[in-house]
C-alpha cells in the first residue's frame, strides 16, 4: 500500500471518470445501469470497473479504494496521526448491592473532557442493561425460538423469563455540577444528555446520574453479567458488568458510536480514571477492577498479612482459605461494608461479590511491572481453580507481554461464577467447574485454562488496544484468539488448542453460507468461526507462512505499541502490518478479510522434459528408443509372420528401405564437433550436466491466492522443498505453471506438505493423485481392524482354552484311569492274596511255589 | 414419542405468540457443529462423520436424561448419543405445507431413513459421531433435518459438507432453517463475466 494522500472511494472515482461521458442523458442512464449491474454482480471490494479484455478479478489490486483516506488523525502508515485525539471520561461511582432484593443502586459523577476539535451540544451515554427490558430490540428482534413445530422447555422458560423480567435501568436523577436537573432522552440502550451550552474543544463537564436496576438471575436470563444462586446454601455470587451509565465513544471515524446494544456486538468505550466505592453485605468478599484502597477497613488482620505475603510468594497464597470460605457460607451479615477501588487508564469497570469466595493471590513481575495475579472462586470450583487459575493468569501475562507490551495494570483477576467467559479491564469472569464430587475430566481442565488465557488475554485487546467491538468483533476476538493460541502452545506440549492451526479451519472454509471477516458484529453468520477462528488462523498463517515469525512478530508488536491506550480501526492494523514488515499484504487482507474465498490449489499435471546432450550418438539413440520403444500392438504381433512381398521380390527394395534417419551420419558427428569447439568451458559443463525439467501446472480452485509450497519427493525418500510466494498468481490467479529443475528424477510431488495453508482439498495436492480416505472411512477401517484383531485374539484364546480344557480333561481321565487300574490291580492283588490265604488256610503252607 | 420427553409439542404459531428469545450472551462461543457427509457409491451408503462440541453434547444429553452425563464414563453413552441423533439428525421425506398439515391432522408419521450407528471418537477437544444411511433411490424426495443443540442454543449453526464423487456442496441449519433438501442444487454453468 502506498501512502498517497488521495485515495478516491469507488464513488468518487466513478464521478471523475463519468464526467466526460455525461454528454447525453441516454449515455448517463446507460452508464448508471452498467454501474448498478457492476455493483450488484461484483462485490464492493472487487474492481470497481469490469475489464472485458481480461476476465479475471485483480486479486492483488491495492486496497486504496476500500480503506479510508489517511488523514491528520490516522496516517497512511497505520499509526496515530499528529492530530490523533480521543475523549476522556473519569468516573466517581458509589454502588450498593442489595443482596436481599438483588438490586443494584448506584450514583456516579462523570467528568467528561472533549479533546476533539468539535463542539458538542449533546453527549450520549450507554444504558446497556436496558437490553433486559421485555420490549428491548434484542428481545423483539430475536427470531423463532422453536423449530419443527416444537419448543423446548428450556426455550420456553427462557422466553417467559425474558418476557417477564425487567432489569432495565431506572434513572432517578441527572444533574449538573450545580446539582440542577439536566434534560435527557432515552433511546433504547442509549441516553442523550442535552447540554445547556456547547462543550468546546479542550473543555470538561461534570454531571451526576443516579440509577438502579434489578439484577438478572443468570439461570433464567443469561448474559455477560448477573447473579448465580446456590440453592444448597442459599448464597449468591454476583458478577456485575455494564452496570453504570457509560459514555458513548466519540471518535474521528464514527462521531458518536451509539449503535444500539443488541447483545452480540460488545462495547466501544472511552479511557479514563475510576474511583469506585462498592457497598455489599459485610461478610462478602469483593473482586474488582483496580486497586483496593481501604484494605484495613475491609480485610481482617490475618487477611492483610496473607495479602502482603502473597506479593512476593513463589506460588499462590490463600487470602481466604477454602475452610474459611466454607464457614462463611453459613454466616449472616450484620451490616454493610464499603470496598473502595481505584483504577487508572481503563475503559470500563467490573466487579464480583460473594460470601462464598475463596481468594488466592500471587505477585508476579511482568517485564518490570509488579502485578498481583488473583483468583476468586466458590468451593464448587475446587480443586480445579486453586490449581490452575492464578497460574493461567501469570502465564497469559508473560506470553502476551512478550508479543505486545508489558502488562501495564497492577492487578489481573479471574473470577468463577455464572458467566462462562467474559472480559473486563484487570478482571474477567470464567465458568468451568469440576463435577459436584470434585472430579473433573480432561475436557473441563483444558476448558478452564483455555478460557482464562482467553479472557485475561483480552486485557491487551480490546481493553488496552481499545478497538471498537460493537463494529468489528475480529479486532479483539480474532487477534486475541491468535495470541491465546500462542500462549497455549507454551503451556504444554500438544496442548489441545481448538483454534489457530490451519487444518482446524478447513471444514469452515469449504462450507458455504459465509460472510467475510470484515462484517459488522451483529450481521456475522457463524460467529465463532468467522470472528474468532478464521482471523486467528489467518494471522497464524501470516506469521508462519507469509512473513515468517521474525517479521510478523516485529510488525505485530509495533501495532500493539502504536495503539496501546488508543483506538485503532481495521485499516490501522492492515497498514501497520505492511508498514513495519515491508511486505505488501493487500492481497492477503483482500482474500482473507474481505472475501469468503478459500484456499484450494491443485496440481493439475506435471510435464517432464530432459535436455539433449547434442551428441548425435546419444540423442539419436534416445530418439530411436522413443520411436521404436513401447509395446508391440496386437496387429503388429500378428502381422509379423506374414510373408512380405518385398522379401519375396528383393528387387523391390531401394535406398529408402535400408535408410534410417536416426542412423548417426558422419555429417552429424562433424557438426557436433564443430559445435563443441564453439562452446566455452562453462557451456560445456552445462551441456554435460544431465537435468530434469518439470513443468508443474497449478490450478487455483478455491479462489484465494496463497503461497505455493511444493515438496519434491525423490525415489530414495529424500525430499526438497520449494516455497513460492503468493505473487506467483499476480498475473493469472486461476492457473500458473512452474518450471522446476532437478538433477534427479522425481518420484512424486506434494503441495502444502506441512498443512500450513488451510487447503480444503488435500487429494489434489498430490502428484500422482492420492486417494485420501474420509474421516468416516478411516474410523470404520480402524474399528473393523480392531474388531478383527479382537476376534482373532478371541478365537485363539477360545481355541487355547478348548485345548487346555481337553488336555486337562485328558490328564484327569488318564489319572482316573491310572487310579482305577491301580485300584483294580490292588483289588486283584488283594483278592489273589485273600484267595491265596484261603487256599493257604485250606492247604498246608508251602515255602516255595 | 418418548424421545421427545423434554420437548413440548406445540404449534409454531403458539410459540411465536409467546414472544421471542433474547440472544445468548456468551463471550466464548463455538455453537457450531460440522459434518462431513459422503455418498459412497460402492456401498450405497451416505457416510457421516459429525463433529460436536463435547461440552454442549453433555449438556444436551443431561437436559434429556435429567442427570449428569459423562462422555467418557456414562455406561450406555453410545445409546444416548444415538437416541439424540435419531431426533436431531434425520433424513426424511420432503413434505409440502399441505402434506405437513394433512399429516398433522391424520397423525401420520413422517417416513425417515434408518440411522445406522458406526461408532464414536472422543478427544479432549471434540466428539466425533460416525453413522450412515442407505442412500435413497431418489435423493430429490428427501430432506435433511438437523436440529442439533437448537433446544439449548439459539445461535447454533450446523453445517454439513457433502461430497459425491467430485461434486461438493454444503448445507446450513439454524433455528430458523432446520430443514434442507438432501440433493444438491442442479449444477449451473459457470457464468462468464
Amino acid at each position: 500500500m502506498t501512502n498517497s494522500s488521495l485515495k478516491p472511494s469507488i464513488y468518487t472515482s466513478v464521478t471523475i471518470l463519468a464526467a466526460p461521458l455525461l454528454a447525453t442523458q441516454l449515455l448517463a442512464t446507460q452508464l448508471l445501469a452498467t454501474l448498478l449491474l457492476v455493483l450488484l454482480t461484483t462485490n464492493c471490494w472487487a474492481q470497481p470497473f469490469p475489464n472485458k479484455k481480461y476476465n479475471q478479478e485483480d486479486k492483488f489490486r491495492q486496497l486504496e479504494e476500500i480503506l479510508p483516506t489517511p488523514n491528520d488523525f490516522r496516517t497512511g502508515s497505520g499509526a496515530p496521526g499528529r492530530g490523533y485525539w480521543q475523549q476522556n471520561a473519569d468516573y466517581k461511582i458509589k454502588v450498593e448491592i442489595d443482596d436481599k432484593n438483588q438490586r443494584l443502586i448506584g450514583s456516579e459523577t462523570i467528568k467528561y473532557t472533549n479533546n476533539s476539535p468539535d463542539s458538542l451540544r449533546y453527549l450520549w451515554l450507554q444504558l446497556d442493561n436496558n437490553i433486559f427490558h421485555p420490549k428491548s430490540d434484542s428481545s423483539l428482534t430475536a427470531t423463532t425460538s422453536g423449530f419443527e413445530d416444537r419448543v423446548s422447555y428450556r426455550s420456553l422458560r427462557r422466553t417467559l423469563a425474558n418476557a417477564t423480567f425487567d432489569g432495565s435501568v431506572k434513572i432517578t436523577s441527572v444533574t449538573d455540577a450545580q446539582n440542577k436537573g439536566m434534560k435527557y432522552s432515552i433511546v433504547k440502550t442509549m441516553m442523550r444528555l442535552d447540554l445547556a451550552k456547547p462543550l468546546n474543544k479542550g473543555d470538561s463537564i461534570e454531571f451526576s446520574i443516579a440509577w438502579n436496576y434489578k439484577i438478572n438471575d443468570s439461570k433464567k436470563v443469561g448474559a455477560r453479567t448477573g447473579f448465580e444462586l446456590f440453592k444448597k446454601d442459599g448464597n449468591r455470587i454476583y458478577e456485575i458488568a455494564h452496570w453504570f451509565p457509560r459514555m458513548v465513544s466519540y471518535t474521528d471515524v464514527n462521531g458518536w458510536q451509539h449503535k444500539q446494544f443488541l447483545g452480540r456486538g460488545e462495547f466501544t468505550l472511552e479511557m479514563g480514571d475510576y474511583e469506585v466505592s462498592i457497598t455489599v453485605p459485610n461478610d462478602h468478599i469483593v473482586a474488582s477492577t483496580g486497586v483496593l484502597q481501604n484494605a484495613k477497613q475491609v480485610l481482617t488482620e490475618e487477611q492483610q498479612k496473607r495479602f502482603e505475603q502473597s506479593r512476593t510468594a513463589k506460588k499462590p497464597v490463600f487470602i481466604v482459605t477454602p475452610e474459611e470460605a466454607k464457614a462463611n457460607e453459613k454466616s449472616k451479615p450484620t451490616g454493610k461494608k464499603t470496598w473502595n477501588f481505584k483504577a487508572e487508564r481503563v475503559r470500563d469497570f467490573a466487579f464480583a461479590s460473594s460470601r462464598k469466595f475463596i481468594w488466592d493471590a500471587q505477585g508476579h513481575n511482568v517485564e518490570g511491572n509488579q502485578v498481583m495475579a488473583m483468583s476468586y472462586y466458590p468451593k464448587e470450583g475446587e480443586p480445579l481453580w486453586s490449581k490452575y487459575s492464578t497460574h493461567s493468569i501469570i502465564h497469559t501475562l508473560d506470553v502476551y507481554s512478550r508479543y505486545t507490551f508489558a502488562y501495564p495494570y497492577p492487578v489481573a483477576i479471574s473470577v468463577n461464577g455464572p458467566v462462562y467467559g467474559m472480559e473486563y479491564p484487570m478482571i474477567c469472569f470464567n465458568g468451568p467447574r469440576p463435577e459436584e464430587d470434585g472430579t473433573y475430566s480432561k475436557r473441563t481442565k483444558y476448558a478452564l485454562i483455555t478460557v482464562i488465557i482467553h479472557e485475561v488475554g483480552h486485557n491487551y485487546f480490546p481493553m488496552i488496544v481499545n478497538s471498537d467491538e460493537r463494529q468489528w468483533t475480529w479486532m479483539d476476538e480474532g487477534i486475541n484468539t491468535f495470541l491465546q493460541y500462542l500462549a497455549e502452545k507454551e503451556w504444554e506440549d500438544d496442548y489441545p488448542s481448538w483454534r489457530g492451526e490451519p487444518k482446524q479451519i478447513v471444514s469452515y472454509m469449504k462450507s458455504s453460507n459465509q460472510v467475510p471477516i470484515m462484517t459488522n458484529s451483529e450481521s456475522i453468520l457463524q460467529f465463532g468461526n468467522n470472528a474468532y477462528g478464521k482471523p486467528a488462523t489467518a494471522l497464524n498463517i501470516l506469521r508462519e507462512t507469509v512473513l515468517g515469525r521474525e517479521q510478523f512478530d516485529y510488525a505485530f508488536k509495533e501495532y500493539s505499541r502504536r495503539w496501546k491506550f488508543k483506538r485503532p480501526m481495521p485499516a490501522d492494523f492492515f497498514r501497520t502490518m505492511e508498514d513495519a514488515s515491508g511486505v505488501d499484504l493487500d492481497w492477503f487482507w483482500r482474500g482473507w478479510f474481505y472475501t469468503t474465498d478459500h484456499c484450494d490449489i491443485s496440481i493439475e499435471q506435471v510435464r517432464v522434459f530432459t535436455s539433449k546432450s547434442g551428441d548425435p550418438k546419444i540423442d539419436k539413440e534416445a530418439d530411436r528408443e522413443k520411436r521404436d520403444g513401447g509395446p508391440e500392438t496386437l496387429s503388429e504381433k500378428r502381422n509379423e509372420p506374414l510373408i512380405k512381398r518385398v522379401n519375396r521380390y528383393p528387387d523391390l527394395k531401394d535406398f529408402h528401405n535400408s535408410y534410417d534417419q536416426l542412423n548417426v551420419t558422419e555429417s552429424d558427428i562433424k557438426s557436433y564437433q564443430d559445435m563443441l569447439k564453439k562452446l566455452d568451458a562453462e557451456e560445456k559443463k552445462l551441456l554435460n550436466n544431465k537435468k530434469f525439467f518439470y513443468v508443474i501446472d497449478l490450478k487455483n480452485v478455491g479462489g484465494l491466492v496463497m503461497p505455493v509450497i511444493l515438496q519434491l519427493n525423490y525415489p530414495d525418500t529424500k525430499t526438497e522443498e520449494i516455497r513460492i510466494p503468493a505473487e506467483i498468481w499476480r498475473r493469472n490467479h486461476e492457473s500458473v505453471s512452474k518450471l522446476v529443475i532437478s538433477d534427479r528424477e522425481l518420484e512424486s510431488i506434494t503441495l502444502d506438505p506441512h498443512l500450513e495453508t488451510a487447503d480444503t482439498d488435500v487429494e489434489n495436492n498430490f502428484f500422482p493423485r492420492r486417494i485420501i480416505p474420509s474421516r468416516f472411512q478411516l474410523f470404520k477401517e480402524s474399528k473393523a481392524g480392531k474388531n478383527e484383531m479382537q476376534k482373532e485374539k478371541e478365537r485363539l484364546k477360545r481355541e487355547a482354552d478348548v485345548r487346555k480344557k481337553a488336555e486337562a480333561e485328558k490328564k484327569k481321565q488318564e489319572a482316573e484311569e491310572k487310579k482305577k487300574k491301580e485300584e483294580e490291580a490292588k483289588k486283584k492283588a488283594d483278592a489273589k492274596k485273600s484267595e491265596e490265604k484261603k487256599t493257604d488256610a485250606n492247604k498246608p503252607a508251602t515255602a516255595d511255589k | 414419542m418418548n424421545r421427545y420427553s423434554a420437548i413440548l409439542i406445540l404449534t409454531l404459531t403458539v410459540s411465536l405468540s409467546l414472544g421471542a428469545l433474547a440472544p445468548r450472551c456468551d463471550a466464548h462461543p463455538f455453537h457450531a457443529s460440522i459434518a462431513e457427509a459422503e455418498f459412497n457409491v460402492k456401498t450405497g451408503k451416505l457416510e457421516v462423520a459429525l463433529r460436536l462440541h463435547p461440552v454442549d453434547l453433555e449438556a444436551a444429553l443431561r437436559d434429556i436424561h435429567g442427570k449428569a452425563v459423562d462422555l467418557d464414563n456414562t455406561k450406555n453413552i453410545d445409546d444416548l448419543i444415538l437416541n439424540y441423533l435419531n431426533t436431531h439428525f434425520r433424513i426424511a421425506e420432503t413434505r409440502t405445507k399441505l402434506q405437513k398439515s394433512l399429516a398433522r391432522k391424520n397423525q401420520t408419521p413422517r417416513k425417515s431413513l434408518q440411522l445406522n450407528w458406526i461408532g464414536k471418537e472422543i478427544t479432549t477437544k471434540w466428539t466425533w459421531a460416525y453413522f450412515e444411511f442407505d442412500t435413497p433411490a431418489n435423493l430429490a424426495d428427501y430432506s435433511i433435518v438437523n436440529t442439533i443443540f437448537f433446544d439449548r442454543l439459539d445461535d447454533q449453526v450446523n453445517t454439513i459438507n457433502f461430497r459425491n464423487g467430485t461434486r461438493r456442496w454444503s448445507r446450513h441449519f439454524t433455528i430458523d432453517n432446520s430443514e434442507n433438501r438432501l440433493a444438491p442444487a442442479p449444477q449451473q454453468p459457470k457464468p462468464k463475466n
